[in-house]
């Protein structure tokens, strides 16, 4: 079996904040993608299929609560696992 | 303990305290953080905050924890943050920490707002009076996009009053740049440099050798000729040497003339002394008598 795992596809829930939510015109979806995938290309595939172009050089995602800031991470997706489109923040 | 919080309420700055009491403690320190009423000269009417709920609680928690490590001696933690409409002047968020002396207290407190600022995901919006549509905030503390130079170069608005504003610019050949100094500076530097390589490219192209001798041809096939000087490295025939030496020979001009060599010394030694003359003489003779006339 071909252990690249790249074929295998997943269900995930999106979450979209701030202007990525303006954006995508909703504040949560759901996407299938590849079970094992770089955290940047999944980013680029989010960005291309709800319209984040715009703010494409500011975001990075968050893995189940956990942020991912180096895109080159190899990321294992799950049945259901949550992913959010996080903008530059400003808490505080 | 810690108590961490987002409210939709407005909070109550007495019952933070109150939450971080202990008999143990002999200081409180309290951050609140309110909301101002302007930003780069625009009037902000309001302001709205958002969060990623789940994950802001579970960051919030992790200052604590952190707290609780570089600080052992805190008592009480508490962390609230308003979300939704904040009114101007109102408070956005509290940080109070009990610790039984002062150091611990006021230092914990600073070191949170910090990391709150650079890692809780929680958003604010601004809406300004003449722009209802508003504008999403991203705090210096935040660690991604990677380059944000735009913050460490922003424009003093207080200190310069905005005279005048044109709204319909009707001469179409204005074309008007909106980016902050780094970026314009890398703009002017990326076409320097594509200029540069451009002229550089042209000169070397300008200066090629344009020769139509097969023979010549055929050795530099390939190969480009420096740009100035039209010269080429051709292996000399049976020697070491890769220098084959040309010599040039003109068939008109001055050299041609009869009693050229001549004339020519006697123009030289006109100003030189007998014996330079003599010097001169039998050197620049021995020259000219090799050259073809």
């Amino acid at each position: 079996m071909n252990m690249e795992g790249s074929s295998l596809l997943v269900n995930i829930n999106v979450l979209f904040f701030a202007k990525s939510r303006e954006l995508a015109k909703t504040s949560r979806a759901e996407f299938t993608v590849e079970s094992v995938i770089k955290a940047g290309n999944l980013l680029n595939q989010l960005i291309d299929s709800f319209n984040l172009n715009t703010i494409s050089n500011n975001l990075i995602i968050a893995h189940n609560e956990n942020y991912i800031e180096n895109l080159d991470t190899e990321i294992h997706l799950h049945k259901g696992d949550e992913i959010a489109v996080i903008p530059p923040i400003s808490g505080g | 303990m810690d108590h961490i919080k987002l409210t939709r309420n407005k909070i109550d700055i007495n019952l933070i305290q109150q939450l971080t009491i202990d008999k143990s403690c002999g200081a409180c320190s309290i951050f609140v953080g309110a909301t101002r009423d302007s930003f780069e000269g625009k009037k902000v009417i309001s302001l709205e905050y958002e969060a990623y709920e789940n994950m802001a609680l579970k960051e919030m928690g992790k200052i604590c924890s952190e707290l609780r490590v570089q600080w052992p001696d805190v008592k009480h933690i508490a962390i609230y943050h308003r979300l939704g409409n904040v009114p101007v002047t109102e408070e956005s968020i509290v940080i109070a920490v009990s610790a039984p002396h002062r150091k611990a207290a006021l230092e914990s407190v600073s070191f949170a707002i910090d990391k709150l600022k650079s890692s809780v995901p929680i958003w604010k919006k601004e809406i300004y009076e003449n722009d209802l549509i508003g504008e999403w905030k991203a705090n210096m503390e935040c660690p991604w996009p990677p380059f944000s130079e735009t913050s460490s170069r922003t424009f003093e608005f207080s200190s310069c009053k905005i005279e005048h504003q044109i709204d319909n610019i009707s001469d179409n050949k204005l074309v008007q740049i909106k980016v902050n100094d780094s970026e314009l500076n890398r703009r002017v530097k990326c076409f320097l440099k594509r200029k540069r390589d451009e002229i550089n490219l042209y000169n070397i192209i300008d200066f090629r050798q344009q020769t139509t001798d097969p023979a010549l041809l055929e050795s530099i096939v390939g190969k480009d000729s420096c740009a100035r000087t039209q010269s080429f490295l051709v292996k000399q025939q049976q020697s070491k040497g890769h220098l084959k030496v040309c010599r040039a020979t003109y068939n008109s001009g001055p050299q041609v003339r009869p009693n050229y060599s001549f004339q020519l010394n006697k123009l030289m030694t006109r100003q030189n002394d007998q014996y330079e003359a003599a010097k001169c003489k039998v050197l620049r003779n021995a020259r000219l008598q090799n050259a073809k006339l």
